[in-house]
């Protein structure tokens, strides 16, 4: 028997089906033809007669394709269709179609039956779009939301930031002290109100464990200033600052709506904090969140001012400048309040090192403190994506002046018969306007899901997140790139169409030959891309090798996978005793060492990464002369046994304390080499050597041990210069009597384990901790390599946003190369056929096609890496150990991408070395 | 299923015997009335035609198979692969609610036809 199958496949060009249609109906056909044969010479015809009758069932082979392709095309366009008319009758029905909208319905459904008609292009176009826009959406969302729409208080423009800075010892910003707060406040002419805040942790004792939570200690100025309301009951007042009133808080709005849920019948209740229980009078407003922590609670920072003296700075201060005056009479205010503040509140330990003279005061706008840091991160990803959204368009372009070429013959006619070129131009505008309304409503809807993903996973360094969300400005710019993406598409093909005199199309008889115009278009559209790309992708490399500098820095940390952290906070309200105190935190850290798997643990008043320790001047024998200058200020840790054993850091040279030592009172001192190698040249030359925080030492401290630095405020930040102290000093600071004590409430601990990411640690070591005070809560617990990467997460963000939008580029941009050479390839089959057939290699033939994709992406290497070269200096402060201009980045990005780029035009290049000569000049 | 007639045999006449424009226009008709509550298959859906046309109704294969996806594309009929015991997979189409419409709608529609031609030909008086 005939095989039916083999017959019809040979003899109908079914391929061009679609796959799965084919086989089938291939399938169904054989099958058919098969029962009629069977049937046949079931009748008694001899094989010869039934398979010429079955033959006749096919009749011409060539009709018979055709009618079966004539099926396919139209499946979406007859849906498309049927639901148009749906439409349009249901309109007419109700009388409402006329005019107009009529016009309109009508344009709207030939375009998408235009779409329709091309599925594949129709889907390609609009996934490209959609990524393009999406990604744009999204970092646009981010940058509305958090760098261009004001900050939530009224007219926050008039809202400024005070701070000081000391330029002549390199301090750029010391904040706010009370002293200078309360100088301000009494003298000045330039502000409506000021006022004066710093966020700390407190244990919140309530019923049951004790929490650690974010307060915020502010005097009553900085809800004045920023123009707040209560969300229930009343705000703290100024009256509530006096000592000697009642202690008062005010719950933070999320800790009220989630733990209290919202219940106004809150006010009048108590809640404790850090052990001094507290009447709650009010709720603050969700706004003041944007202050930066979201506090639970809020109390009153509470002074006698006899006892004030400048110093003791660090505190945030916020102020609204009264009507007309501006940020610079405000700093000229301030200059001349200054002095004043030493008179006013004169002496205290620091006074010598606080010399009003070295201080500047600084007023910068409230928006820009809390946002700036976000700021270059954001404008930077914007250009990225919007770079990326420029490739894809390019593509898209590509793609249009492509289809437009076929369809120029159809439009020239159209011309010749007496359209406009209005009505001509409009038929493509709507085309591409549609396009990019519909890849941008997909891009919307990808845009929705990034950025809930994005807020949920909530980098540590965008600030305001979540006031971002995709609000009606969002939209609008969203419309407008989608309905200006439609018309760059729609008027790439239509220049050309308005240049080429329409006869030129008909003498072409539709060939298109005009193949030199357009491939320029098309060159200046794929050299853009790969431009586009080399700079996405020198930023991602420049990021890339930042994170890879990063990983190689020495933290003076070893192993810190194997750290776990945590603070505790003996409060002298929980310790009244202050002996007991300093028992309880070696207790403590005895207690975590016998939890099974610890191997060590070390104590500190600031443990790394957690921006602890404090400030003060460092007086060096022999060396700082109090009466000539203020000395430095250096950063100053209070530590137990074990500290530096458990971290890992190596003792370069002497030793560290032990709890004897610290029992004995030893007078002596670690330092971090750094600041051995500053003041005495040499680790060894420290030995020995004497150092206090008073100008007038009753007793001095003496160097026992040198260690290495630790990068203790982030991996991407330098080491400070330190002094390590015994946990309990005696005559610490300037006026204490000789025999007085110094105690710190606050002692982290790091805990050297291998269970660090075993479930139930942190319940052993909370278990442990409470058997020593079940009122001590785990302030900033966790893994220390977590701490670590929040010191990087603006990188890590940057670094991942960049990354994909350069592979994205590179993908596009290489796909715009591979395009055109391919499309040129087809084009010149003719010419490579007669090439090959004068005697022209397969190697020259690859060669030549190779060489024009090389021209193309070094032309675009070129313009991108000067393009680089100017915009990553504005990247800056995003890199670390390398410089914008860093020479491998470029070389490797101008190098891969003209790897690419060779690999895209290899595949067209193979393809025209396979022409056969004869076929090609035949087709002619 | 009913015995599938042999119409070749009888009627021994090439498959062209109306001008294909006019088979055209009424083949999904033709089609859809075949398959009025019942699943048939293409085979059985052709041999029928011809049976139930006197032979006058014999589509080639690809006009037959052409029809049967556009209509199913139009959501009129279903075609669902079974295999029987002892015979080979065969697909078999069923009217969907779409097509019975359809079926209604065009039933109708060439009623009113024909009545029209007849009335403008004089076949029946006006």
């Amino acid at each position: 028997m005939p095989d039916w199958k083999r017959y019809l496949r040979e003899n109908l060009s079914l391929p061009l089906m679609k796959a799965h249609r084919d086989e089938r109906a291939l399938q169904e056909m054989a099958d058919h033809l098969e029962d009629l044969y069977r049937e046949a010479r079931g009748r008694g015809l001899s094989e010869a007669e039934a398979e010429r009758m079955v033959r006749a069932w096919i009749g011409d082979p060539g009709r018979a394709a055709s009618e079966l392709l004539e099926v396919e095309p139209q499946r979406l366009r007859a849906r498309v269709d049927r639901w148009f008319e749906g439409r349009e009758e249901a309109l007419k029905a109700r009388g409402s179609l006329s005019g107009k909208l009529g016009d309109g319905i009508r344009d709207l459904r030939v375009a998408v039956r235009g779409l329709a008609r091309h599925p594949l292009f129709s889907a390609v176009v609009i996934g490209v779009l959609a990524l393009g826009i999406g990604a744009t959406t999204v970092i646009f969302t981010l940058v509305n939301g958090i760098l261009l729409s004001p900050l939530p208080f009224p007219e926050q423009d008039r809202l400024v930031v005070l701070s000081h800075g000391r330029p002549d010892r390199g301090e750029d910003d010391v904040g706010q002290c009370a002293a200078w707060h309360f100088t301000y406040e009494d003298e000045n002419r330039s502000f409506e109100s000021l006022g004066m805040y710093t966020f700390a942790t407190a244990a919140i004792t309530g019923d049951g464990e004790p929490e650690a939570l974010p307060i915020l200690e502010t005097t009553n100025g900085v809800f004045r200033a920023l123009g707040l309301r209560p969300a229930a009951g009343r705000l703290l007042t100024r009256a509530d600052e006096d000592p000697e009133s009642p202690e008062l808080a005010m719950l933070g709005y999320a800790y009220w709506q989630n733990r209290f849920g919202g219940d106004a019948g809150v006010i009048g209740r108590t809640v404790v904090v850090d052990g001094v229980s507290r009447e709650v009078v009010g709720v603050a407003p969700p706004e003041l969140k944007a202050l930066g922590a979201d506090a639970a609670i809020i109390r009153l920072l509470r002074y006698q001012r006899a006892n004030l003296f400048v110093g003791n700075v660090g505190y945030g201060s916020v102020a609204r400048l009264r009507d007309g005056i501006s940020a610079e009479q405000a700093l000229a205010d301030m200059e001349r309040m200054l002095p004043m503040a030493l008179e006013k509140f004169p002496g205290g330990p620091v006074a010598a090192a606080a010399q009003g003279s070295t201080t500047v005061p600084r007023v910068r706008p409230l928006k820009e403190v809390l946002v700036g840091s976000a700021s270059t991160l954001l404008w930077i990803l914007l250009a990225g994506v919007a770079a990326v959204l420029l490739i894809a368009c390019a593509n898209v372009a590509n793609l249009f002046l492509v289809r437009a070429e076929g369809k120029g013959t159809e439009m020239a006619v159209r011309l010749a018969l007496g359209a406009g070129r209005g009505r001509i131009g409009w038929e493509y505008l709507k085309e591409s306007l549609l396009l990019g309304v519909l890849g941008g409503i997909t891009g919307l809807g990808l845009a929705w899901a990034g950025l809930r993903a994005l807020v949920a996973a909530g980098p540590a360094q965008l600030p305001r997140l979540d006031e971002v969300s995709l609000d009606p400005g969002v939209l609008l710019f969203t419309l407008t790139i989608s309905l200006a993406a439609g018309a760059f598409f729609a008027t790439v093909p239509m220049l050309r169409l308005g240049a080429r005199r329409l006869t030129d199309s008909l003498k072409e008889g539709g060939r298109g030959g005009l193949q030199g115009r357009r491939q320029r278009a098309q060159t200046l559209l794929v050299v853009s891309q790969m431009a586009l790309a080399v700079v996405l992708m020198v930023g991602a490399g420049l990021m890339l090798r930042s994170a890879g500098a990063l990983r190689r820095v020495d933290t003076g940390i070893r192993d810190p996978g194997e750290l776990f952290v945590l603070g505790l906070n003996f409060s002298p309200r929980v310790f009244p005793d202050r002996p007991a105190r300093i028992l309880a935190q070696e207790e403590v850290a005895r207690r975590l060492a016998q939890i099974p798997g610890v191997s060590s643990v070390g104590m500190a008043s600031a443990v790394p990464m957690h921006r602890g320790g404090n400030i003060n001047p460092l007086y060096v024998e022999g060396i700082t002369d109090p009466s000539v200058a203020p000395p430095l200020t250096r950063r100053h840790n209070y530590i137990g046994e074990g500290y530096f054993e458990t971290l890992g850091t190596r003792i370069l040279t002497g030793r560290t304390f032990t709890w004897q030592d610290i029992h004995d009172r030893l007078p002596a001192v670690v330092v971090s080499e750094s600041l051995a190698r500053e003041y005495w040249g040499s680790v060894e030359a420290a030995m020995g050597k004497r150092v206090s925080v008073r100008p007038d030492p009753v007793r001095w401290y003496e160097v026992i041990g040198v260690v290495a630095d630790v990068r203790d405020d982030g991996v991407d930040t330098e080491p400070p210069a330190m002094v390590y102290w015994p946990q309990v000093t005696l005559a610490f600071w300037q006026g204490s009597a000789p025999d007085e004590e110094t105690f710190w409430s606050y002692a982290g601990y790091a805990v050297r384990t291998d269970r660090v990411e075993t479930p139930g640690f942190v319940e052993e070591v909370q278990r442990a901790v409470w058997s020593v005070n079940p009122n001590l809560p785990l302030l900033s617990a966790g893994p220390l390599p977590g701490f670590m990467a929040r010191s990087l997460a603006r990188r890590s963000f940057a670094l991942a946003l960049l990354t994909v939008a350069a592979v994205v580029a590179l993908i596009l941009g290489s796909v715009g190369v591979y395009g055109v050479l391919s499309y040129g390839v087809s084009r010149r089959s003719k010419e490579l056929g007669m090439r090959m057939a004068l005697g022209a290699e397969r190697g020259q033939v690859i060669g030549m096609v190779v060489r024009q994709g090389a021209v193309l992406a070094g032309v675009g290497a070129a313009v991108g890496l000067g393009l680089a070269l100017g915009l990553t200096r504005l990247m800056a402060t995003l890199l670390y150990g390398v410089s914008p201009s860093d020479p491998l980045t470029f070389a490797a990005v101008a190098g891969g991408l003209v790897a690419v780029a060779l690999l895209a035009s290899w595949l067209p290049a193979r393809r025209a070395a396979r022409v056969d000569p004869a076929v090609a000049l035949r087709a002619e | 299923m009913p015995p599938v007639p042999d119409t070749l045999a009888a009627t021994n006449r090439s498959p062209a015997m109306f001008s294909a424009d006019l088979k055209r226009g009424s083949m999904e008709l033709l089609i859809l009335s075949v398959l009025e509550g019942e699943t048939r298959h293409g085979y059985e859906i052709g041999k029928l035609l011809g049976y139930r046309s006197g032979g006058q109704l014999e589509l080639r294969v690809s006009t037959l198979y052409s029809a049967l996806y556009r209509m199913e594309d139009r959501g009129w009929i279903r075609g669902r692969w079974v295999e029987k015991e002892g015979e080979r997979r065969r697909c078999f189409y069923t009217l969907t609610p779409g097509g019975k419409a359809a079926l209604e709608a065009q039933r109708e529609e060439w009623r009113a036809f024909a009545a029209m031609v007849e009335r403008v030909i004089g076949l029946s008086p006006a």
